[in-house]
């Protein structure tokens, strides 16, 4: 039965934009009892600023 | 360069607009208003908010050096890099201070105690690492904005 719903579920998502596919999948982790690190840990925007950091940490180690 | 970051704050602070709406939702559905199902929307809103604040610090940083890079003399770099930018290391610790926080929040959501729920205690804890965490973020913000 949860295959099924779950293959329903799937095929309804497809033609939802994106922020209500987001909300939609994780109530639905929610009901799973499931949480993703992804959707505590800001990973993506902490490496994102730690590679103009080592940019600018060379700069600084080269200069004169 | 001032109207380059308000398009970036204007896009990120849209963007936790939506966040927070989704989030709203996320709490109305489903075992609404259980610990673990609050300390989740908690969890997901902290998150929203860091993502802004560290969106608005890239852009900062990645505007600095595109500004200052160039320089080879130590002093003008660092003049032209000004407090933050000047700092990376200060800039790399005050992430991992929020990331550590971060992880520690979401390990205490997702542990259970011997009663099969998540541990309340556990979880206030977490959550001041979180507090005290993004005030370092918002420090770092202030700072290169000068206040």
């Amino acid at each position: 039965m949860s295959q099924i719903i779950g293959i329903l579920i799937g095929s309804a998502l497809e033609g939802i934009e994106d922020l209500t596919r987001a909300a939609v999948a994780a109530s639905l982790r929610r009901v799973a009892d499931e949480v993703e690190r992804g959707d505590i840990v800001s990973d993506e925007a902490f490496d994102n600023v730690k590679t103009t950091t080592a940019r600018i940490r060379e700069a600084l180690k080269n200069a004169q | 360069m001032s109207l380059a970051l308000g398009s970036c704050k204007m896009r990120a602070m849209h963007k936790f607009c939506a966040a927070a709406i989704a989030a709203v939702l996320i709490s109305t559905t489903g075992c609404a208003g259980t610990p673990k199902a609050n300390a989740q929307s908690v969890g997901e809103l902290q998150k929203e908010g860091v993502d802004v604040i560290v969106s608005w610090l890239k852009a900062y940083v990645d505007m600095k050096a595109d500004k200052c890079l160039h320089l080879t003399s130590k002093v003008e770099l660092v003049a032209c890099l000004g407090p933050v930018a000047a700092n990376p290391d200060e800039v790399d610790a005050a992430i991992e201070l929020a990331r550590t926080a971060q992880v520690a929040y979401y390990v205490a959501l997702t542990s259970t105690g011997p009663d099969g729920d998540v541990s309340v205690e556990l979880l206030r804890e977490a959550e001041n690492q979180l507090v005290v965490a993004a005030e370092a973020l918002v420090v770092l913000v202030k700072k290169a904005k000068g206040l």
